[in-house]
């Protein structure tokens, strides 16, 4: 099992990192093609030229997907033994085993765990600075640099630089926040203990108040006079016109909206 | 104590299942793949309800977004309300469960999601980005193209600079057709950036649950809204809820509790909940015995539960049939039956006809007042007539033979083009056609702009759908112009909407123009 798991996890960071290569150079791709093409940026033969190469990665991806997916049927993970997640039919002498088992590590190891936390914070967040410093410092070079709008191949230089800083903030923000948040067990404990609850017979399970419930009146009618509402528009709308407008636009291919200009 | 069977595989296949089919019955005219054209039906005035491309070759239905931006933004200045009764509609009948089980983008990121790759889990960072399609919606959906409309200038922000399924259903998808090969001259800076976005979007898929819906996607932000109050979707009895967390845990977007703004209504957290509290909306409308009276005897409870299973059994069979034989039925028509009216230029009436022209150069410019790039090089035309005017060169503009909501031609041109030396005619439209005719008969397939340089024995020298700048309209009437024609006899040409072919001619109606 520990083997086919070491497998499934190889195999799942090769194709993320093929995944990622390939996204990456279609939009280098992308680029190349129009800065290299001059007067007349997405010939054929520019395109042809370029695609190929990416084509291969994307054949490479391709083939490591479906060797991913041939895996997982020809050998399956038990994911019940990899992982340990409470099942709502253990015994109650099984759950309070996991509930003391928790407790225990928790009293244990806590300090432990403090001081690792402390130490992950100053990395984190000092990693998270450099990206975001690097990104900020993208963008102020996008926008300083002295590139004029009629420099095409300049303006598409600008707009990536500004595209993938924006994206190393971003990601930076995320990696920071992600490290930094606390991974708590206070949740799993409290669902366990109320897993326990209700797998123990001799303790009654917690007394709901009886309280009247007018909500699904109200909610009826806010959705029936929101219907009513809306197929009135909708009548309005095939009165004055609006449906041929909407159909008028559909059959016109938008150039503007598929990023033909 | 019985084993109770998962009801997650079940579920996940038919979700997928569902997905699927809304997907194939949205983009029905698979026939646009193969001829690389959109569909140009009647069907095309209803919106369909997730996130699809009208600019797609398959679509056979109108985009939600788009056409609420469309509506927003027209100088019609009218309130929308067919859009606003269409979306409100779907928001209150149906609310974020078209995210889970309607949307054709949303079954792209899922499959995407598939592939085995370590994905990125939900956290704090992730619910305070789910926001942000808010902020989208606001400006890009709703502001930006009112305030555009006030400039007469349409521009649906949302679809222009950001939307993905335009990118990968409309632009992909009919850059690859070889009968579409001169749209790439038409492409620039905004395709690189709305390429590299889809990439990202599509990447970012594979290690992030549905990147796009709970980031991005202003329609979901819509029908998130209605979410706790749709006719269907998830619903959370607090009665019997315990609060262990585990639906939250289980599930893989952004929620806070079942079934608020951000649950798309996939359905995976009912498996998990120890005490049943989660089901799916609307069981009571078509299940009234839903309920098991808690003092039945266990024969009765039996009856019941039998009787249940029975009318479920049934309502399926009957569901899976329509469904079957509405999905047969729209691909026989949309790929056999349907066939758009050819385009007949004997009908035309008008006073202009470009025969009449001949010994001249002639530009012609078919544009609308609801075509933001039409407009924009509208000018150039202008100098050019102007410029040109006493060395036989003729530019003529063929408006479309309706507005679409828009600003009437004639009022435009009072504002914008006053003393053009320009020719403005009006092209003619056949009742059940999609194009006006002499549009279509000179190769338009959609696109807007579409010009024509003739040259003085009335052959086409170019023909182009893309916007030009004056410097290449320049360019162009200028060949024309060095162009030795006499050698050409036009009787022995083929007539034809291709370089070197004859410019077929019709009769079109001179724009009244405001004195």
């Amino acid at each position: 099992m520990k083997t086919r798991l070491k497998i499934h996890n190889i195999t799942a960071f090769i194709t993320a990192a093929l995944v990622i290569i390939t996204g990456i150079s279609l939009a280098a791709c992308c680029i190349a093609i129009y800065v290299s093409g001059g007067d007349q940026p997405f010939s054929r033969e520019a395109v042809g030229k370029y695609l190929k190469y990416v084509m291969i990665q994307g054949v490479a991806t391709l083939e490591l997907v479906i060797f991913g997916i041939v895996l997982k049927f020809a050998f399956p993970l038990d994911k019940e033994k990899l992982r340990a997640k409470p099942n709502i039919l253990v015994t109650r002498k099984k759950l309070t085993e996991k509930l003391q088992k928790r407790d225990e590590i928790l009293l244990r190891t806590d300090e432990k765990i403090n001081r690792e936390k402390k130490y992950r914070k100053k990395m984190s967040l000092g990693l998270a600075s450099i990206i975001t410093a690097l990104g900020i410092a993208s963008i102020l070079f996008a926008t300083l640099i002295d590139y004029s709008v009629s420099d095409i191949n300049g303006y598409v230089i600008k707009v990536s630089v500004f595209a993938f800083s924006l994206a190393f903030i971003g990601g930076g923000l995320i990696y920071a926040y992600d490290i930094l948040s606390k991974k708590s067990y206070k949740r799993e404990i409290d669902a366990l203990k109320s897993l326990l609850v209700i797998a123990n017979s001799d303790v009654p399970a917690p007394e709901m108040p009886e309280t009247k419930d007018r909500k699904p009146a109200l909610v009826n009618l806010a959705r029936v006079s929101i219907i009513t509402v809306a197929v009135a528009f909708i009548v309005l709308g095939i009165f004055n016109g609006g449906m041929s407008d909407v159909l008028g636009k559909a059959v016109r291919i938008c150039t503007e909206c598929i990023g033909l200009g | 104590m019985k084993k109770e069977k998962s009801l997650k595989p079940k579920l996940t296949f038919k979700r997928r299942l569902i997905q699927l089919y809304a997907a194939l019955l949205t983009n029905a005219n698979i026939k646009g793949f193969a001829t690389g054209s959109i569909f140009l039906g009647n069907t095309k005035s209803a919106c369909v309800p997730g996130l699809n491309c009208y600019s797609c070759p398959g679509a056979v239905g109108a985009c939600p977004l788009g056409s609420l931006q469309n509506a927003l933004a027209s100088t019609k200045k009218t309130v929308p309300y067919y859009m606003l009764g269409i979306i409100l509609l779907y928001c209150i009948m149906l609310g974020r469960w078209i995210c889970g089980f309607l949307c054709p983008f949303g079954l792209i990121q899922d499959l995407l999601h598939k592939i085995k790759t370590p994905k990125l889990k939900k956290s704090r960072v992730t619910r305070i980005l789910s926001y942000f399609k808010y902020v989208l919606l606001v400006f890009f959906v709703v502001i930006i193209p009112l305030a555009y409309m006030l400039k007469d200038m349409p521009l649906p922000a949302f679809c222009k600079y950001i939307c993905p399924a335009g990118t990968l259903g409309g632009a992909i998808s009919l850059l690859l057709h070889p009968n579409n090969a001169p749209m790439f001259e038409m492409l620039g800076p905004l395709f690189t950036w709305k390429f590299a976005l889809m990439i990202s979007i599509l990447v970012g898929c594979v290690f992030i649950y549905r990147l796009f819906c709970r980031f991005i996607c202003p329609l979901g932000a819509l029908y998130g809204l209605f979410n706790k109050i749709s006719v269907l979707g998830i619903k959370l009895e607090k009665k019997k809820c315990i609060d262990c967390g585990l639906c939250v845990a289980k599930c893989k977007v952004d929620i806070k509790e079942v079934g608020d703004h951000e649950c798309i209504s996939c359905g995976e957290c009912i498996s998990v909940c120890p005490t049943k509290a989660i089901s799916w909306k609307g069981s009571k409308i078509i299940l009234p015995e839903n309920e098991i009276p808690e003092k039945a005897t266990a024969e009765e409870k039996e009856a019941i539960t039998k009787k249940r299973e029975k009318r479920v059994f049934t309502l399926r069979i009957i569901a899976a049939v329509l469904m079957i034989a509405v999905l047969a039925t729209s691909l026989v028509y949309f790929n056999f039956i349907y066939k758009a009216p050819e385009a007949n230029t004997d009908i035309g009436t008008g006073e202009f006809n470009v025969e009449d022209y001949r010994g001249k150069v002639v530009v012609i410019n078919f544009w609308g007042t609801w075509c933001s790039g039409c407009k924009k090089e509208l000018p150039a035309f202008d100098r050019i007539a102007s410029e040109f005017e006493d060395k036989n060169v003729v530019v003529v503009t063929v408006h479309t033979s309706g507005t679409e909501g828009w600003e009437e031609p004639d009022i435009y041109i009072d504002k914008n083009l006053k003393g053009s030396k320009m020719l403005f005619v009006r092209d003619v439209k056949v009742e059940g056609a999609a194009f006006d005719t002499y549009y279509k008969a000179l190769g338009g397939n959609g696109n807007y702009p579409m010009t024509l340089v003739l040259d003085d024995k009335g052959v086409i020298n170019y023909h182009t759908t893309a916007e030009m700048t004056y410097d290449e309209l320049l360019a162009e009437v200028e060949a024309a112009l060095a162009k030795d024609t006499s050698g050409i006899n036009p009787d022995e040409l083929f007539e034809g909407y291709y370089i070197g072919d004859l410019c077929p001619s019709m009769d079109l109606e001179f724009i009244d123009l405001i004195d």
